[in-house]
């Protein structure tokens, strides 16, 4: 990677950090409680937001997966002691949102949007993963967890455990999906102004 | 004897081992974690940051896990001061606990022999060139960065972006904090080429230890016995 790139990583990645340290550590006491499952998402959909308009300035493979991973060491370096589930939880969305984008090599809007849905819905399935690492749980407990806050978040209305999950993953890839959509539309309207300052200057 | 690798491979040894593993076995690998740990040079380092462990935070809900899996699980066997509790559940959230503990000091032990530096190197060697210097750049760039977002977002709310068409101020916010970024890289950028400075040329790299190949290999071995068991 050019230098160029490695200083857009490092700002990007500290962008990420920052939200993550800031807003991130507050965000689970700001929301009120039925709305509690939503504080990891949210941060999901800022956090590959920041990580998408980065990666219209790093036009390269692995890209979006080192401005991840910066934030992601940040985030570990941030709480004081080590915990795991977050630096984990980054490198999980990045990773797949970098898959996505593997395909292209210049950014392009459909891979974007793709990418933030993916990387967001992954934090559903993270719970899973989380708690059969950490606990030793049963997939079963956690698929009871997650309905409960579904029902929480929606409402007791919905009386089969597979249509609140299948709602909240919707909800999830639609959060991801715009977030993709506004990193989309942000880099490429910084871009142009960019472009339009260089060309006063000359 | 025992380098970074070693410390990553007892890490991941314990990730991937603990949750398989279940009773006295637990136990074992509690000792090796912390005999490992100890045998490292930075020992003093390494006690302190199990004395961080002691708090209560930590250790309440720790200590109340069990009681909370004995009392809603199935049989009720057992009475104490006459609340209903289960032998089984209390032995379950018993083997939780000790499983938590584990993946707590395995942790404990990373962050205590390795540095922030250590863990970008560390990607580097696995093909992610450059991060250090990035992680560098970031480190620099944080208190800045956040200053500039935070004008920007009051700048903002000041001239009343974010009341009608909030949607459109997000997006101006966003664009204006993205287009500052790019005008801090490009300073940066400079100033770096000024001092003719070369990330690529210090290419640093972790040394081995003599122990890590051999603390890896018997790690590996032991967890696929302690997993068939």
């Amino acid at each position: 990677m050019r230098v160029r790139d490695l200083i857009y990583i490092g700002l990007f990645g500290a962008l990420w950090g920052a939200l993550e340290m800031t807003l991130g550590s507050f965000l689970h006491t700001l929301l009120p409680p039925g709305a509690a499952p939503l504080a990891g998402p949210i941060m999901a959909a800022l956090g590959i937001l920041i990580a998408l308009i980065g990666r219209h300035f790093v036009p390269q493979r692995g890209g979006l997966m080192a401005i991840g991973t910066v934030a992601a060491l940040l985030k570990l370096l941030s709480l004081g002691q080590v915990r795991w589930g977050p630096f984990l939880g980054i490198l999980i969305e990045v990773g797949l949102a970098e898959l996505i984008l593997l395909s292209t090599r210049r950014p392009r809007r459909f891979p974007f949007i793709l990418a933030g849905a993916l990387a967001v819905a992954s934090t559903l399935g993270q719970a899973f993963l989380f708690a059969a690492i950490f606990l030793g749980q049963q997939l079963t407990v956690t698929w009871s967890k997650i309905v409960q806050q579904g029902r929480t978040l929606l409402g007791e209305q919905l009386p089969l455990a597979w249509m609140i999950v299948l709602l909240l993953s919707l909800i999830y890839l639609i959060l991801g999906g715009l977030a993709g959509e506004l990193a989309w539309e942000v880099g490429r309207a910084a871009s142009q102004r960019l472009a339009h300052r260089q060309e006063e200057t000359r | 004897l025992i380098g970074p690798y070693g410390y990553v491979a007892l890490f991941v040894w314990a990730l991937v081992t603990a949750p398989w593993v279940e009773g006295p076995w637990l136990i074992l690998m509690l000792v090796i974690i912390v005999g490992i740990s100890l045998f490292g040079a930075k020992r003093q380092r390494q006690v302190a940051a199990w004395q961080r462990l002691l708090r209560l935070p930590v250790l309440l809900p720790l200590a109340l896990l069990p009681l909370l899996v004995a009392l809603f699980s199935a049989p009720k066997d057992l009475v104490v001061a006459t609340i209903a509790l289960s032998l089984s559940g209390l032995q379950v959230g018993a083997w939780i606990v000790l499983r938590v503990i584990v993946l707590l000091l395995a942790g404990s032990s990373f962050s205590a022999h390795i540095s922030v530096t250590q863990i970008a190197l560390l990607f580097e060697g696995i093909g992610l060139r450059g991060l250090g210097f990035a992680l560098g750049v970031a480190l620099n760039a944080l208190p800045l960065t956040v200053r500039s977002v935070q004008d920007t977002w009051q700048a903002l709310r000041l001239r009343g972006g974010l009341r009608r068409a909030w949607w459109r101020g997000i997006r101006l916010f966003l664009v204006a904090t993205t287009v500052q970024i790019a005008l801090r890289a490009e300073e940066t950028l400079q100033a770096i080429y000024l001092r003719a400075f070369d990330p690529e040329r210090r290419g640093q790299r972790l040394p081995w230890q003599r122990g890590d190949l051999f603390l890896s290999i018997g790690l590996i071995m032991l967890g696929v016995i302690l997993i068939l068991l």
